[in-house]
């Protein structure tokens, strides 16, 4: 396509002349052009042949006799056979038969002097190969203009099939930003027609990078369009081709993808702290279990394998006050051989071991992923790593056990594989299971010594009431003596006096009891033993036993038992105890007017009223009489010589039997108290 | 602009790049959203944003794109910023 178009058509002068000379006789004065080298001359006899010949060689000029013109059928065969070839006529003049012919071939045929001289001839024939030969180079000529005319045509319809097949918009944009060329595609993108876009200002294309994003607006909303943009020519001059694609789809669908990667990352997290939460839900129900320390421990490195890791150590400090391993657990029971020698491996205090250092900051330690070499600066020994790394450890995790401000240990945590390190918020969780763990475990062990305190105390309850029981018992013993009248009968007074021995002797024991009955209760070793008791004879003996005090504080005392067959199951001698105590109690804080005991059935419950017509309780002292060493005030405690302990061992004895218990009052005009037992109990709630 | 888009936006701190760092205050900026007035993407002949026009001085040049490459806008804008004396080069 570079080529010039015009090209010079240069006939070439040195060229062969190729004469086929049709001669019947083969005699022809133009045989004498063969003394000429230029000129080749072929014989044929007729025209006939001489068609027939030019279809195999073609000729520059034919020469035929002008004597002799050929039949009208002969000649049209070699008129339409020429090929391009100068037809030349021999003869001085044109025969009549030759005029139609020669009228047709119009420049193409010529006459031939006969007479001429060879020279003569001979020019006139080369000039007559001349014409054919530059028709000839012509048509050559206008066949290849042609056919490049089609190639160019045809290249041009492919590339326009390639840029209107094309799925994206193309634009073809000059120098100064105005549209030259559209495809229909981007007539369709723009909604407008090619014609109009064509001049149509669209802009200098600016972009970073190998595409940009525009948008296009579109009915109040706009679409989003990927442009890219090579830098190129259009007629001469420099220009743009952009191409434009719709990837308003795609970016919906980018979005959406984002989004529900955010929703699933956030699902996850929320899933994740669901998944913590439970296990310190879990963890929680299972530390507040009583146990005893053993069993906490081990039960703390299960739970700590089951959710939060693959293996776990529970470190104490022993008597001694020195750190140990007591517990590993792995989840892989395959290991557990290699998890008992890693726990009995000993620690010694100047380890740089991570428990020992959390222990003493009382700080959590997070190593999300453990290196080689934090890995032999924990460990103290090459079998101690070995060990270690046969447990597995990726990710490390140590938190500190205290409870009540007391350093108790420190439990580690360890993630075997690199899959899952552990993050803050795991830590947060394990140091949450830490401070829980270390109350369960301190619980343990103030449960422990409470017990053993417990049994202390009993043991000193035991020998304290015998000490102080047998010499009150023989102080009583030889007061009665002396009150029968041995050796000697008394006087008067010495009655009166033996009478006062005896009854403070008497009080003191009843407050010993009391004083007794009280620290059995608070150490909860009390039994309870179940009859089936009747409550009229319950309330008579009561009665019987108070019935002298009563009178000799002049008071009324009436006993009111609902129907004569009361029945409920109980411990009848701890029944009889909380009686006594209250109705006592009214007795001795009524200073006139009446006392009195009712016992009724109310709704499966046995009430038992004790009310008095005494001084009354304040409101604000109501909620603390059942308290231990609680009184109104201290000289009322001096008048009545009680320990004020009286209404705390009443609480505890009906709790113990199942019931409740309960005052109400009014300054100035009396007491009750309320006691509520079940008729019939459940075996297990009254042990 | 065509509304509140990802385009738009950063189109707008482009601009406000350039003129803070080249146009020296000396310069006047229209911001027009073709989706509230859309016979201004008429009158215009906007087919795509975000499109600049410089109005003045003449000759209208018309820049469309992401207006990152700051060069190439103000080359397609016409517009020669005068370098301050002493200041080699402005380019970024």
């Amino acid at each position: 396509m570079s080529e010039k178009d015009t090209r010079t058509i240069r006939p070439e002068v040195d060229a062969t002349v190729q004469v086929l000379l049709v001669t019947r006789t083969g005699e022809s004065p133009l045989l004498r052009l063969r003394e000429r080298s230029r000129f080749e001359l072929d014989l044929v006899a007729g025209v006939a042949e001489a068609a027939d010949r030019l279809c195999r060689d073609p000729a520059d000029v034919v020469v035929i006799d002008g004597n002799a013109p050929p039949e009208p059928a002969e000649l049209e065969r070699l008129r339409d056979g020429l090929n391009g070839a100068t037809l030349l006529v021999l003869a001085d003049d044109f025969a009549p038969g030759f005029a139609p012919l020669m009228e047709q071939l119009g420049g193409a045929a010529c006459l031939l002097p006969a007479s001429a001289p060879v020279a003569v001839q001979a020019q006139m024939v080369a000039m007559a190969a001349d014409r054919a030969r530059l028709l000839a180079g012509l048509r050559d000529r206008v066949a290849e203009l042609e056919e490049r005319t089609h190639e160019l045509d045809r290249s041009r319809a492919r590339f326009q099939d390639v840029i209107e097949r094309n799925a994206d918009a193309i634009l073809v944009v000059d120098g100064e930003g105005h549209i030259r060329f559209a495809n229909s595609v981007a007539a369709a993108l723009f909604r407008s027609e090619r014609a109009a876009l064509i001049g149509s200002p669209f802009g200098f294309p600016v972009l970073l990078g190998e595409t940009t994003e525009l948008d296009l607006p579109r009915n109040g909303s706009s679409l989003v369009v990927e442009m890219r943009v090579v830098e190129s020519e259009w007629e001469g001059e420099p220009a743009f081709i952009a191409s434009l694609r719709d990837i308003t789809e795609r970016k919906r669908a980018e979005e959406d993808a984002r989004r529900l990667i955010r929703e699933q990352a956030a699902r996850s997290a929320a899933e994740a702290a669901a998944a913590r939460f439970r296990f310190l839900a879990d963890a929680g129900t299972v530390l507040s279990l009583p146990l005893d320390d053993r069993e906490t421990l081990t039960t703390l490195a299960q739970l700590c394998v089951n959710d939060l890791a693959d293996w776990a150590v529970v470190y104490l400090i022993d008597d001694d006050g020195l750190l140990q391993r007591i517990e590993v657990a792995h989840r892989d029971p395959e290991l557990a051989d290699v998890a008992d020698a890693l726990r009995d491996y000993p620690l010694s205090p100047d380890d740089r071991h991570p428990a020992q250092e959390v222990l003493r900051t009382r700080d959590p330690l997070l190593i999300p992923h453990v290196e080689p070499d934090q890995l032999v600066q924990m460990t103290r020994d090459a079998r101690h790593r070995e060990l270690t790394e046969q447990l597995g450890i990726a990710s490390l995790m140590v938190v500190p056990l205290v409870a009540r401000d007391r350093g108790l240990g420190a439990i580690a945590l360890v993630s075997a594989s690199g899959a899952r390190p552990y993050d803050a918020d795991d830590l947060a969780v394990a140091h949450d299971l830490g401070l829980r763990a270390a109350l369960a475990v301190d619980n343990a062990r103030l449960f422990r010594e409470a017990q053993e305190a417990n049994r202390g105390k009993s043991d000193l309850l035991a020998v304290i009431s015998h000490d102080l029981r047998t010499p009150l018992n023989a102080i009583m013993g030889y007061s009665d003596l002396l009150a029968l009248g041995i050796p000697d009968v008394l006087s008067e007074t010495g009655r009166q006096r033996v009478d006062r021995i005896r009854m403070s002797a008497t009080h003191l024991l009843y407050l010993i009891d009391e004083l007794l009955s009280f620290a059995r209760l608070d150490a909860g070793h009390e039994q309870v033993r179940l009859q089936d008791v009747d409550a009229q004879a319950v309330t008579r003996d009561v009665a019987a036993v108070l019935e002298p005090l009563a009178v000799e504080r002049a008071l009324a005392l009436h006993i009111d038992v609902d129907s004569p067959s009361l029945e409920l199951r109980t411990d009848p001698d701890r029944l009889r105890q909380i009686l006594l105590n209250l109705v006592g109690n009214a007795i001795k804080y009524t200073a006139h007017g009446s006392v009195r005991l009712a016992a009724r059935l109310v709704d499966g419950w046995v009430e038992f009223r004790v009310s008095d017509t005494g001084i009354g309780i304040a409101p604000e002292h109501l909620e603390h009489i059942f308290e231990p060493f609680w009184q109104a005030d201290q000289s009322q405690r001096a008048q009545h010589g009680s320990t004020g302990l009286g209404l705390s061992v009443v609480r505890r004895l009906v709790q113990l039997l199942g019931g409740s218990v309960k005052v109400d009052s009014e300054l100035g005009r009396g007491s009750c108290f309320i006691v509520r037992l079940p008729q019939r109990t459940t075996e297990d709630a009254a042990a | 602009m065509t509304g509140q888009t990802p385009r738009t936006r950063r189109a707008i701190a482009n601009l406000k790049r350039i003129c803070d760092e080249d146009l020296n205050g000396r310069y006047e900026l229209q911001i027009i959203d073709v989706l509230e007035h859309p016979e201004q993407a008429e009158t215009e002949k906007i087919l795509a944003t975000p499109t600049l026009i410089k109005q003045l001085p003449p000759p209208l040049r018309r820049v469309i794109g992401d207006l990152s490459d700051k060069d190439k806008v103000l080359l397609g804008l016409d517009v020669w910023p005068r370098l301050p004396e002493g200041e080699r080069d402005s380019s970024a």
